[in-house]
């Protein structure tokens, strides 16, 4: 049956001493789904390679172009999404696997004499993994990972004696940057992954001298199995059911875009990867002068006792039963560790407000109830002001009851102030004949009756602070005030009438080309907290409203949420580019004499582009549009459901295979 | 194979588990061989910047035929994205005027096989230094391996005297002029 080839290849090169060694190993026992973690690490190694060779035909480790050339690998090109995500989460799941198939290869007491070696050679495939996951987070140089690199780095400084020089040879300098992200490539795609090719052939090598350990009960282990093809049978069940559930995280759950690095960045609150996270919480554990415990004490300490095991208990006996103060210190170990990594996985970073809601973040939860005894009652007259305020953007500059922008002066003791009606009315018609500086817009815009119903919410009592106003109740108000409290998202006037509207597309690229920021991919949650300081008091709220502009034509700031229709669009980078050219050169709205403009952020650098495109990406995010949209957003979902489809066909395939085989072993048995 | 029974059992298991084997050892091949030879015969998104650039007001174009022969070169930037790269690239184009309202822009490679030509005053012919591809002011081929003329680019008169160029890139070494990029 062998061909002549195979007989010409294997009289020079032993194939058949080959393929022996690998398929006809004995395994006491019998094949089993317990022993498949090993070769399922094996098999996530070898994606690992694969994806990330892929990876190289499109990715650059420089500073400027590695955050635009991933982005453009997994946006652009086909296929890009799946292959960076499952070299994402290929990554996370070899943790686990790894965690897993130690904790197995540890109740099993297969580390015993002889196996010693291999348990070694284990163990050092755990740091060139964990060497292979840090270097590996910062390639993107986007925040998280350059953030992660910065501190991981930094934290190498901290060990005695070689500190310094360990810092300066893993970041070829002093600081992150250009040489540091190069020696990080060199690590992550050679010198690491190759070491770690060699070891795992050791590994393999060291475990097929001795083979398998098979089950501890003696009378299990007389029934025996050779690996071929029982045991690679299960173990390519596992590697499919993983590929399967990496297919599946890499289309639905796809590893968030931090937005560029951007080491000026303050706002960005590094927490590490989950993997890493035990180690952080230890960090808060052991401060100041007692920090080397943490740092290097206890990680040595851990990593002591693994390579010690198979020296420590050297009893005969495989029996885990037989073994309870093995079983109990590696309990401890287990739980100490996954401990740590939950309590980080809680802990917020000191500092971190949290992802609420603006409204949950100007609002402490905590004083909630406290406040609500304090609710001053407001008269019909100050409520309908209270809205005409909020809806004119007065929250967005001023401050009332522990609510609102900070641009203007904070109004909660307006009315202990003793002002009289008609300086109010000058303030806030003409507020320049009263300070020349003065920022605020004049609103000419007001009836007589607004400006009393203003005036007289100004003048109300106000509590030092407030829950947020419940917003749905227009009912519970007499009919007369409804029409006038209608909340700022119904109320159509203007939304879509832009000065620059009236005229062309030509009237939108006058103002000038779209920047560097509309070709990045910004990270919503930093575009939110940047909008609300340099965006929100104009614009409003999550851009739901903006302030009064008197003297141009809409006279207002116009809504962001929903953005005009000139503007918006389903495709992202076409939706950017529109909002850029504002962001980038500012805008002077149409009209007699605006009193607002739009500042020109980008060209004045009061943003960074990394800031910029953040911003962009928040907009886009309360527009529904993603800014890290897919080119073909459907492909990501479709080839999940085909991948499903095709495993189910296979799986039925087998199931009928399965019966047959019992069915006719069932008929020869009778025979 | 101590009794036949026994030996049926696990002839009929290593039957199923090596049929196991090829058919999710396939499923594997299929799902990740196909994601991959697609991510690289396949193509990546092409960016294409279609807008017209400014060169210069018609009126500052000197005559190209008078008192000299001479055509005019003009430099412009152009904003060009190449894949992830942004850059504002800059870009050279011919422009031969023979009146106010009759104008010729050519680009600047030789339809040969894309070498840079160059205006000899002396001969007063463009000339590519490559493999000597010559041309006429008018674009005409004259001798060399070009197999055809200078290929002219579209032109757009804004603002009463502004010229705007769009920058084509045509396939070279064949006869027929054809759009390869901007």
């Amino acid at each position: 049956m062998k061909s002549k080839l195979y007989d010409w290849v294997n009289s020079r090169f032993s194939l058949e001493g080959m393929f022996n060694s690998a398929f006809d190993e004995k395994i006491p026992g019998g094949s089993s789904f317990f022993f498949t973690l090993g070769s399922a690490t094996l098999f996530i190694f070898a994606l690992q390679v694969i994806t990330g060779v892929w990876q190289l035909f499109y990715y650059v480790p420089t500073v400027d172009h590695a955050y635009a050339s991933l982005s453009y690998f997994r946006i652009f090109v086909p296929y890009g999404w799946l292959i960076q995500g499952i070299h994402y989460w290929g990554a996370n799941l070899m943790t686990i696997l790894i965690a897993l198939h130690m904790i197995r290869v540890f109740i099993w007491g297969a580390y015993k004499k002889p196996r010693e070696l291999t348990w070694l050679i284990g163990v050092v495939l755990l740091l060139l993994t964990v060497g292979l996951i840090f270097t590996g987070a910062a390639l993107p140089w986007d925040e998280r990972g350059y953030w992660a690199a910065e501190v991981g780095t930094s934290l190498a400084g901290t060990i005695p004696f070689i500190g310094s020089f360990l810092v300066s040879f893993l970041r070829g300098g002093t600081s992150m940057s250009q040489l540091a992200l190069s020696r990080f490539f060199a690590f992550h795609v050679a010198i690491l992954p190759g070491i770690a090719f060699l070891l795992v052939v050791f590994h393999l090598m060291a475990f097929r001298k001795f083979g398998s350990v098979g089950p501890w009960n003696e009378s299990k282990r007389t029934k025996i199995e050779n690996f071929w093809p029982g045991q690679v049978a299960k173990d390519l069940m596992v590697s499919g059911l993983i590929l399967l559930i990496l297919i599946g995280l890499s289309a639905y759950l796809p590893a968030p875009f931090t937005g560029p690095a951007d080491p000026s960045d303050s706002a960005f609150l590094p927490k590490p990867e989950w993997n890493f996270l035990f180690l952080y919480q230890l960090l808060k554990v052991f401060k100041g002068s007692t920090e080397l415990i943490g740092t290097v004490g206890i990680p040595s300490l851990i990593l002591l006792i693994i390579v010690l095991t198979p020296f420590i208990d050297r009893k005969k006996t495989f029996n885990p039963a037989k073994r309870i103060g093995m079983m109990i210190g590696g309990f401890i170990l287990v739980a100490f560790i996954f401990t740590y990594t939950l309590i980080g996985y809680y802990s917020k970073p000191l500092g971190a407000k949290g992802k609420g809601t603006t409204k949950q973040a100007l609002v402490p939860a905590k004083k909630k109830k406290e406040k609500e005894n304090k609710i001053i009652e407001l008269s019909p007259e100050a409520i309908a002001g209270k809205r005409l305020f909020e809806t004119n953007g007065g929250t967005a500059c001023h401050t009332i009851s522990g609510v609102g922008g900070k641009i203007g002066p904070d109004l909660t003791n307006e009315y202990k102030k003793g002002r009289s009606r008609k300086w109010l009315i000058t303030q806030i018609t003409d507020s320049k004949s009263h300070n020349k500086n003065s920022m605020m817009p004049n609103y000419t815009n007001f009836s007589k009756t607004e400006l009393n119903e203003l005036i007289a919410y100004l003048l109300s009592p106000h509590p030092k602070s407030l829950p947020p106003p419940p917003s749905n109740k227009i009912d519970s108000l007499p009919a007369h005030l409804q029409k006038k409290i209608m909340p700022a998202k119904t109320q159509p006037q203007g939304v879509n009438k832009y000065s620059w509207e009236a005229g062309t597309a030509k009237t939108l690229k006058s103002l000038g080309r779209p920047g560097v920021a509309a070709s990045i991919i910004g990270n919503v949650e930093l575009g939110d907290k940047l909008f609300r300081k340099y965006c929100e008091s104009c614009h409003g709220m999550e851009g739901m409203g903006g302030i009064g502009n008197p003297g141009s034509f809409l006279n207002r700031v116009p809504r962001l949420q929903p953005i005009s229709k000139v503007l918006f669009s389903n495709k992202p980078q076409e939706f950017a580019n529109n909002i850029d050219r504002f962001i980038q050169h500012g805008s002077v709205p149409a009209g007699p004499h605006p009193a607002l403009k739009m500042i020109n952020y980008g060209d004045s650098y009061a943003l960074t582009q990394p800031q910029i495109a953040s911003i962009e990406a928040y907009i886009l995010y309360i527009n529904n549009v993603n800014r890290a949209e897919i080119d073909s957003p459907q492909s990501a979902r479709q080839f999940f459901t085909i991948s499903v489809l095709i495993s189910i066909i296979v799986t039925i395939i087998l199931i009928i295979l399965g019966l047959v085989y019992r069915k006719a072993h069932r008929k020869s048995s009778k025979d | 194979m101590e009794n036949d029974d026994n030996y049926d059992k696990r002839l009929s298991r290593r039957n199923f588990f090596k049929a196991a084997t090829v058919g999710i050892g396939t499923a594997i091949t299929f799902l990740l061989g196909y994601p991959l030879v697609y991510s690289i015969i396949g193509k990546g998104k092409v960016f294409v910047n279609k807008t017209y650039s400014m060169l210069v007001s018609v009126k500052n174009i000197p005559n190209s035929f008078s008192p000299v022969k001479k055509p005019s070169k003009f430099n412009f930037t152009k904003m060009d994205q190449d894949a992830y790269i942004k850059t504002n690239k800059p870009e050279t184009v011919w422009v031969v005027k023979k009146s106010d309202d009759k104008l010729t822009t050519f680009s600047p490679i030789c339809p040969h096989l894309g070498c840079r030509y160059n205006w000899d005053q002396e001969k007063e012919l463009f000339i590519c230094p490559c493999h000597n591809s010559i041309f006429t002011i008018e674009g005409k081929y004259v001798s060399g391996p070009a197999l055809r003329g200078l290929d002219t680019l579209p032109t757009e008169i804004k603002n009463d005297d502004m010229l705007y160029v769009l920058y084509e890139r045509f396939e070279v070494g064949i006869p027929q002029k054809i759009i390869i990029g901007y």
